[in-house]
């Protein structure tokens, strides 16, 4: 009696079949598996040992400062039982179905979070709001202005999404608009600090209280200004330009047709604008490359999506195509996976990419209801294409399992016998073994 | 901390079959100082270990595969408090099952909401019914199992482990191990009678013992 055998003594035989055909059937890493999971076990070690630096300034700290931190911490923090996601409420209007809000064209409603974080919003104002949980908000801006006030916790993580840029804060007041017709963001800080990530610079842009960033994407413009902060945070400008800036003095000097200065109380003097870049060369490629070795999947998707994806699709390179294939089927989004894959095969017919695209299209539609016989046909292809590939054993592999789990073991048995020829230690000589009648 | 082993260059990167050449306790040393090859190192050994269990206990590669990865996250976390570094597989083994019974338990709510909407599981075409959807069936039966027995019948009966190694795995006693298989497989039978489709893609099984 063999050991899986012993394993199952005294169990009803029908159970016990069953049993042995998961053992079967279930367990067997792949050798793409194995690759894309020590891909992402390494990232994984990567962020942790990351986070691990940022703690050590803590044991440099004496047991009593230590204790003295866990204290406040325990007095001022949320407590570990209180993980539960931020609610929220609007004031004169109502978020919809999916998060999205609006502010009519004669009201200027709050969107108010249990925290005590509040986002105000200008008359015309709409946007989502994306994702809540216990740390913040990823609230998402369409059109039009906001003020916003983060309340400042530990783990606060708010986001805020204008266009194609992204706005990380933690605990700060600031006022963020968008105007999508013009593609101008203009984001005040009063308070706290915030970044911005964005096309015309492959680099965060981190503020400081005081500071005011304007971009135009058209003219391919960042400004980074000052303005007066003393007094409390108002919307910016007049009812025609409510993203115009509203500080006096030489920012009225700037080249900026559109941007009319507007007089304000200047209780300090500004500082002249400082004009950050101007027509920046665009580096997406840096973003890709660093994404790409950090084994970042949602970045790759973020960037993949940001421009549009058909945009991505037609323009990115084959490697690059390769890679968003690979985040987007590790991030369970298959669809986007699919797509890649189908645009590396149209694009770069005839490479080793295009070739391996065949089989990788073959394991994303196999995995979908009833998708097995174009599965089949994706591995056939791939196997006439490539027959000594990366892939070539694992297309073997699946179109073993595929055609036995279909037309049944007769016709798996050739298929499984070509396999034992070829790959007699490979990940499915077990399985072509079963199916080829050789225990 | 312990120091380096300073035998193992830092960017030695060992492959499936050479990490079998590096021990345990340089292993651990290894995570332990942050070293990438120990990292690498621990996925050529224990990656497959790994997802074997949690494909054979979720019945799913997709969620394998996360499993796999939230338990290699835990490793590095963990992996410093290992008081004896000669237990690396136990201690691998066990935090595998650590989040195999997480992850079962989070899922259960979820397929419980779901059994709620659509009945009882859809009956299976008496014809053509295969190997994967009789795996697919087998596992929602299985679902419908307490976890915890779910688990050791997986380990027992699915990955063939033995008794005490079920027993050191899971952390009950050997007595329980028993006591909760003897449970999964009465379960099982009674259920499988309710699973005439299922019965006739077996070929030639009848219900003797």
């Amino acid at each position: 009696m063999t050991p899986d055998e012993e394993s199952r003594q005294g169990l009803d035989a029908s159970v016990a079949k069953l049993a042995e055909l998961a053992a079967l059937g279930t367990g067997e890493m792949s050798d793409v598996q194995h690759a894309r999971g020590l891909r992402a076990a390494m990232a994984g070690f990567r962020s942790v040992c990351g986070g691990a630096k940022r703690r050590l300034p803590w044991r440099l700290l004496g047991v009593g400062a230590a204790t003295a931190v866990v204290l406040a911490v325990w007095l001022t923090g949320p407590r570990p039982w209180q993980h539960r996601p931020l609610t929220f409420a609007m004031t004169e209007g109502e978020v919809q179905a999916g998060g999205y809000f609006r502010a009519a064209s004669e009201s200027q409603p709050r969107l108010q979070f249990s925290d005590g974080t509040r986002i105000d919003l200008r008359a015309g104002a709409r946007g989502r709001i994306a994702a809540v949980d216990e740390s913040g908000a990823h609230v998402m801006i369409d059109e039009g202005e906001t003020r916003v006030r983060v309340v400042p916790r530990a783990g606060a993580r708010w986001q805020f999404d204008a266009g194609p840029f992204v706005v990380r804060v933690q605990g700060t007041e600031f006022a963020l608009a968008w105007r999508g017709d013009e593609g101008r963001l203009d984001v005040r800080l009063h308070e706290g600090a915030l970044s911005v990530n964005g096309p015309l610079s492959d680099q965060a842009i981190v503020l400081h209280p005081g500071q005011w960033l304007t971009v135009r994407l058209a003219a391919r413009e960042v400004f980074v200004r000052d303005f007066d902060r003393s007094a409390p945070l108002t919307w910016s400008g007049g009812d025609t330009d409510p993203a115009a800036p509203a500080a006096a003095g030489p920012v009225a000097a700037l080249p900026e047709p559109g941007l009319a200065p507007v007089p304000a109380p200047a209780k300090e003097r500004p500082r002249p604008a400082a004009r950050v870049a101007t027509a920046l060369p665009e580096k997406p490629e840096a973003n890709w490359a660093r994404a790409r070795s950090e084994g970042d999947w949602e970045r790759i998707l973020d960037l993949a999506t940001r421009p549009g994806l058909e945009r991505t699709l037609a323009e990115r390179g084959s490697e690059d195509l390769a890679l968003l294939a690979d985040a987007a089927h590790y991030r369970h989004r298959d669809d986007i996976a699919e797509q890649a894959l189908l645009a590396q095969r149209r694009r770069f017919p005839g490479t080793t990419r295009a070739k391996d695209a065949a089989f990788l299209l073959g394991r994303i539609v196999e995995a979908k209801p009833g998708g097995a016989g174009e599965a089949l046909a994706w591995y056939d292809r791939h196997l006439a294409e490539a027959p000594d590939g990366a892939y070539t054993s694992e297309a073997l592999g699946r179109k073993l399992t595929v055609l036995a789990r279909l037309r049944g073991h007769e016709a798996a048995r050739p298929i499984a016998q070509e396999y034992l020829e070829r790959y007699p230690g490979g990940s499915y000589a077990r399985a072509a073994r079963v199916f080829a009648g050789k225990p | 901390m312990p120091a380096p082993d300073s035998s193992l260059p830092i960017d030695f990167v060992p492959s499936r079959h050479d990490a079998a050449a590096v021990s345990d306790a340089a292993l651990v040393q290894g995570i332990a100082c942050k070293q990438e090859w120990a990292a690498a190192a621990l996925w050529a050994r224990f990656g497959t270990l790994v997802y074997r269990i949690a494909d054979r206990g979720l019945g799913s590669p997709h969620e394998a595969e996360d499993l796999t990865q939230d338990v290699f996250l835990c490793l590095f976390r963990k992996i410093g408090t290992l008081r004896d570094p000669n237990a690396l597989r136990s201690f691998v083994v066990s935090v595998t099952i650590r989040n195999l019974r997480w992850r079962l338990r989070r899922r259960r709510v979820r397929q419980w909401i779901h059994l709620t909407e659509t009945g009882e599981l859809p009956e299976l075409p008496a014809r053509g019914v295969d190997l994967g959807q009789a795996l697919h069936r087998f596992y929602r039966l299985l679902d419908k199992l307490r976890v915890d027995d779910r688990v050791v019948f997986v380990l027992r009966r699915v990955d063939g482990m033995a008794l005490k190694e079920v027993a050191r795995a899971t952390g009950y006693s050997l007595a329980t191990v028993k006591r909760r298989l003897c449970r999964a497989d009465a379960a099982l039978s009674r259920l499988m009678e309710g699973e005439p489709v299922l019965m006739a893609f077996l070929p030639g099984e009848g219900r003797e013992r």
